[in-house]
């Protein structure tokens, strides 16, 4: 009931909301336009599952909120998206509305039916909403996170920032289908901040501006783009002096960045968080102290203890616990945890384990625990990668390639770079002619920005390996440079 | 310079940093009509048309651009203000 309670409190006085662009929108605007939406929805069965689809701008904002307060699972999509990956997600999710910026249109001017009404009954188990994140066989995975997961989190951000205020000025820089927006958002609800939707759409200039222009005093987004706005090429284009909190999550926290951070935004706290958007945002966290004695181990950074609510476990293949200092995967229990992949029994079993009664999830990240108890990530178990923190599971994007009928074989392999975090070639071999810019441009109809390969190459053969697999390290020493 | 010379260099710059020799800009192309026109290639565009033309762009500038017509009139009047 407590998200109900915060999304109610918050409407009724509305904190400052700054739509796209930075115009602060008026508070009886929000009102409004909540109310009417808000009434559209309760008009949806009450198990049902709604689909947003809509421009990021505050009126995304309020249908998550309003879905939230009345009860509806919803699950966030982006209108850039391919037209197949929403279908995909239809087909798995059987969701019953999808809202788009033209119904809400119609939704404000009248010209839908609206009803009045408390909201729909509650259980903390009922799912808040599905995130459908990277699959492994060419089809997304709908995490389903129900609404006592994102309380714990609420409670938690709520205690560990006793330093965010109302008199902070929040960044919401990442997207809605990314679950560390959910982070913005629960600033919005527990510290009702000043709070700015970005107009960022991957540009790092633009995000500087922003940072700039807003006086922005918080932010929770990748490390990549940190990395690249205190680059020595980009560092002081931008007063960041108004930073004071700056939570990183996503990927792996790079020392060179770790660095920056000293040398560029001395003032501001920064947190290291790690967790899978199948633990409900962050479930590890580290409000790190920029001494290197109780920050670093060599050159990884720690990610610090569970949060609270969730149980985190280091163990070894044979699911035993691992010494301090040696390598082990993450498994992650608590109340945090998904209910399940949605409509996807064998993934869910795949990626879910019961040890000593209590579920955990597979996290496939290798890390080890320091004789504090503090953890560091050093790698991943699988071919899964990140990109901008979004994950990209290689075999999934070779499955994609391979449903075009012109595709005999595909392999991908992601070789490291230090400003793209991961160059991706892709090498097809076709059993017709087919040019490397049509074969993106058909991958561009079925996979999202962030899973395209940056190369593609055409080959006669596979090179193959003695069990008759394809050979990536070949490919890899013939055709990927070390830049 | 001529307009003819900003976008001249500049077509050339867009060559270098998108590796596509055969890569040829106008004054209404945008980021929708090169492939690989990501973040980090808009970055290095930005970072190389500075060094190449020795200007500096504000984040203001930056944010109003909509195509290269108009990264080349800002390369112009920088140049010639």
């Amino acid at each position: 009931m407590r998200i109900r309670q915060f999304i109610k409190d918050f409407m009724q006085r509305p904190g400052p909301v700054y739509a796209r662009g930075g115009g602060l929108v008026a508070s009886e605007k929000l009102q409004q336009e909540y109310q009417r939406i808000r009434q559209h929805l309760l008009q949806h069965s009450s198990d049902g599952i709604v689909a947003l689809c809509l421009e990021k701008d505050y009126r995304y904002l309020l249908c998550l909120l309003a879905c939230m307060e009345i009860g509806l699972t919803y699950i966030p999509l982006r209108k850039e998206w391919p037209a197949s990956r929403v279908e995909q997600i239809r087909h798995l999710s059987g969701f019953t509305m999808l809202l788009t910026d033209e119904m809400i249109e119609s939704i404000l001017a009248g010209q839908l039916e609206l009803v009045s009404g408390e909201g729909f009954a509650i259980a903390p188990e009922k799912p808040l909403y599905i995130m459908f994140t990277s699959g492994t066989t060419g089809e997304p995975k709908g995490a389903v996170i129900e609404r006592r997961s994102y309380e714990n989190f609420l409670d938690w951000l709520a205690e560990y920032f006793p330093g965010i205020t109302a008199e902070d000025r929040v960044l919401n820089s990442t997207d809605y289908t990314f679950d560390v927006s959910l982070v913005d958002i629960g600033l919005l609800l527990v510290k009702r901040p000043h709070f700015f939707l970005s107009d960022f759409r991957d540009d790092f200039f633009r995000l500087l501006g922003e940072l700039d222009a807003y006086r922005i005093s918080v932010i929770a987004t990748v490390p990549n783009n940190f990395s690249m706005m205190l680059s020595d090429r980009l560092a002081g284009r931008a007063n960041l002096s108004p930073l004071r909190h700056v939570l990183i999550a996503g990927s792996r926290f790079p020392f060179s960045l770790y660095k920056a951070f000293r040398k560029h935004l001395p003032q501001a706290h920064v947190y290291n968080c790690y967790g899978p958007t199948e633990a409900t945002i962050y479930c590890i966290a580290k409000a790190l102290s920029m001494d290197e004695t109780a920050d670093l181990v060599g050159q990884n950074v720690s990610i610090g203890t569970s949060i609270r609510g969730c149980d985190v476990l280091l163990l070894d293949q044979e699911l035993r616990p691992v010494a301090p200092n040696q390598e082990g995967e993450i498994y992650i229990g608590g109340v945090q945890l998904m209910r399940s992949y949605l409509n996807n029994a064998s993934e869910t079993e795949r990626s879910l384990c019961v040890i000593r009664d209590r579920r955990y999830y597979r996290s496939g990240d290798l890390a080890f625990r320091d004789d504090k108890g503090e953890l560091y990530v050093i790698g991943r178990a699988d071919d899964t990668i990140k990109i901008s923190g979004q994950r990209v599971n290689l075999s999934d994007v070779e499955a994609y390639a391979q449903r075009f009928d012109y595709i005999n074989g595909a392999a991908i392999v992601a070789i490291p770079h230090e400003h793209k975090e991961y160059l991706m070639h892709l090498f097809v071999v076709l059993n017709r002619a087919r040019e490397p810019y049509e074969i993106l441009a058909d991958l561009k109809g079925v996979l999202l920005k962030h899973q395209l390969p940056h190369k593609i190459k055409v080959l006669d053969n596979f090179p193959l390996n003695n069990s008759g697999k394809i050979c990536k390290k070949t490919l890899m020493a013939a055709y990927c440079p070390v830049d | 310079m001529s307009s003819t010379e900003v976008m001249s260099r500049l077509s050339r710059l867009f060559q270098k940093v998108f590796e596509d020799g055969s890569l040829i800009v106008n004054e209404a192309t945008t980021a929708r009509d090169v492939e690989n026109w990501d973040s980090l290639n808009h970055l290095e565009l930005i970072l190389s048309v500075e060094e190449e033309f020795g200007i500096k762009f504000s984040l203001g500038e930056l944010q109003d651009m909509k195509n290269v017509g108009m990264l080349a009139q800002s390369i112009e009047s920088k140049l010639t203000g």
